[in-house]
């Protein structure tokens, strides 16, 4: 269980826009293990749906990964970033798949769905037979009749479509799934049943997920392991329960006391003011105008991620 | 309580051709039959999946569609055979908050003139220096202060939570007596959620505005709302207070629903076991069948051939369910 399978190594990420630099990602440490559920949360624009890009090394223009590593852990120790295309096309999909966000737009409209399915695997290898064979079982692994695979993806419903794309994100048997904000546009009810078809995967297949979201409820509910994004930047990291019923970061408090729940009669509070321009120099902590327990240190020095107690990660000055 | 707004039997049709001579036609009912009152300072939460007719229900309402059958009563009287006087009146008293911030201000209006508008048109001997202090007052309000910063600024120049601030202090500055709220949290970022939703009931403890609040979000709905009507396939098909619906939801399509809300709390992981429903095609052609009869476990054949009516099952909780006949 605790074995690596994607190693994340101080990854920069830039946009170069022409009249300034976003940084996007800054100095972000990540470790998936084999078989673990990890969920990543933050806000828009901190920078989460990048960081998953860098896994599969998609970064395009004018975004640039500027430093960092990035290690899996396969059959052979590979190292991502300096793939060659010949090579990333094996790793791509074979090793690591995505399931992307607002892939209920993800389907080419004209082709059906089997030709869809088909096209992933025979770009990765498998030959015309074998690939004909496991459409329908991938269907039936995604929890849809195999006969869906003869409708254009206008015939399908958002969460048959989304289902699809589980189904072609498994289609080269990856060890890592993305799912990018996978659910976001779905009911309540088809993203549960999506969920639990991907908590059976995990189950059966033994594959690892990464779960992207800014719903920290939908987080509690399936991760082992949560990662606080905040100003590209990891604020926070722990098993979840410990982070749930013991949270360090006052981000990670305040996040927490921002949403309902239906189980609790609380009276929820939001967070004052607005994430940080990330176009411009950080000097400090980048939560520290919003904090209500900042003090003069936190205006002036960027805190570290360091270690508190068993298995948990905090940056803030209160702890350091 | 009395009630502010009522809904009898309101049915609402949308008509679609199809094919190429454009001669077939299907007919989808978006409301089916739906009665529905909001009382005094009530905020009455509206659920139900996309397409389930929440939104047309919030137009209607309003007086923005016709409708094909039924009756809407505002204090009383039937909005769609109200003159013109009597409906300059009902815009005033009535608002609505948009659910997309960034859609729903126009982009070359200062904020002054954005939240001053509503206020003229319906105050019109009222001097410039009394419509910028109201302004200032229902800018304080909504929680932008100071409000002399906020007069000049154009809506780009505004985060989304502002932004939808500005929007609540446009429906709020005349004072309505009721306002719908369609989604109006949905495209913010959670951390801003709670400020606009605490906004959302200050307002109503301020100004006695009943709010019909339109979403899809259980949790959200039952923070807000004093009731919660459950809507499917364009019928209501369950009415209770909100702990009470969601701590003891009784037609099988809330239940589905409540048990797939994900609750923040990892002792209460999810398992593998997926939602029970059927795997059934709905139909909103108005069938003579319940809404949810293609999808239900506890189908009967009495399910698939006449429509159940809303019975009171337990204080004010009213379910449209055969179950509990």
């Amino acid at each position: 269980m605790n074995e690596p399978l994607l190693e994340v190594k101080d990854i920069n990420v830039e946009y170069r826009l022409r009249e300034k630099v976003v940084k996007a990602v800054r100095g972000i440490n990540l470790r998936i293990n084999k078989k673990e559920i990890v969920g990543i949360v933050g806000e828009s624009g901190c920078g989460k749906s990048t960081l998953a890009m860098t896994f599969l090394k998609l970064v395009d223009s004018p975004g640039k990964i500027t430093s960092g590593q990035i290690i899996y852990h396969g059959k052979t120790d590979i190292d991502v970033l300096k793939l060659k295309p010949s090579g990333l096309r094996k790793y791509r999909w074979k090793e690591v798949s995505m399931i992307f966000q607002g892939s209920m737009n993800a389907l080419n409209p004209v082709t059906r769905i089997e030709e869809q399915i088909m096209d992933t695997m025979l770009e990765h290898g498998y030959d015309q037979e074998t690939a004909l064979k496991r459409v329908d079982e991938l269907l039936r692994v995604a929890g849809l009749n195999p006969s869906v695979k003869n409708s254009f993806p206008h015939e399908l419903s958002g969460g048959m479509k989304q289902r699809v794309n589980i189904a072609i994100s498994l289609a080269c048997e990856p060890s890592l799934v993305i799912a990018d904000e996978a659910t976001t546009a779905l009911d309540v009810v088809v993203q549960r049943q999506i969920m639990a078809r991907l908590l059976k995967l995990r189950d059966e297949l033994g594959i690892s997920l990464v779960f992207i979201t800014h719903d920290i409820s939908l987080v509690a509910n399936i991760a082992d392991r949560v990662y606080v994004m905040y100003a590209g930047k990891v604020v926070e990291n722990a098993p979840v329960e410990e982070l749930f019923y013991n949270p360090k970061h006052p981000y990670t408090i305040a996040l927490l006391n921002s949403i309902p729940s239906i189980q609790k009669d609380k009276k929820i509070k939001g967070i004052p003011g607005t994430p940080p321009d990330l176009s411009k120099p950080i000097k400090g902590c980048p939560f520290a105008p919003r904090c209500n327990k900042a003090f003069d240190k936190c205006h002036e020095v960027e805190p570290d991620l360091i270690s508190i107690g068993q298995d948990h990660e905090v940056s803030c000055h209160l702890y350091g | 309580m009395n009630s502010v707004i009522e809904l009898e039997n309101v049915t609402k049709i949308f008509t679609n051709t199809q094919g190429i001579m454009r001669r077939k036609k299907k007919r989808v009912y978006a409301l089916h039959d739906v009665n529905l009152s909001i009382g005094e300072k009530e905020i009455l939460g509206l659920i139900g999946e996309s397409g389930s007719g929440k939104t047309t229900l919030g137009l209607a309402v309003l007086r923005l569609l016709d409708l094909e059958g039924g009756r809407i009563l505002f204090k009383g009287k039937d909005i769609l055979s109200m003159d013109k006087r009597e409906i300059f009146k009902f815009r005033e008293k009535t608002e609505m908050i948009f659910q997309d911030p960034y859609g729903s201000l126009n982009p070359v209006q200062s904020v002054y003139k954005i939240i001053s508008t509503p206020y003229k048109v319906f105050n019109k001997n009222v001097k410039e220096r009394d419509v910028i202090e109201k302004v200032m007052d229902t800018l304080e309000m909504v929680g932008l202060t100071p409000p002399e910063q906020y007069l000049v600024k154009y809506p780009n120049q505004l985060s989304g939570g502002q932004r939808q601030r500005v929007g609540i202090a446009r429906a709020i500055i005349t004072n309505p007596e009721f306002l719908v709220a369609d989604e109006p949290v949905s495209m913010l970022d959670v951390s801003l959620r709670a400020d606009v939703l605490n906004i959302l009931l200050e307002s109503r403890l301020k100004l006695g505005t009943s709010i019909l609040f339109i979403s899809h979000d259980i949790a959200v709905t039952q923070y807000v709302s004093d009731r919660i009507a459950v809507m499917h396939l364009g019928q209501i098909v369950e009415i209770a207070e909100s702990t009470e619906l969601v701590n003891n939801p009784l037609h099988p399509y809330t239940q589905t629903l409540i048990n797939s809300i994900p609750i923040p709390d990892p002792k209460k992981k999810w398992d593998t076991s997926e939602p029970k429903v059927l795997a059934g095609e709905y139909n909103n052609e108005g069938k003579n069948e319940c809404s949810f009869a293609r999808k239900c476990p506890f189908v009967m054949d009495r399910c698939r051939n006449s429509r159940p009516k809303m019975i009171e099952k337990g204080d004010k909780h009213y379910v449209a369910c055969y179950l509990y006949e």
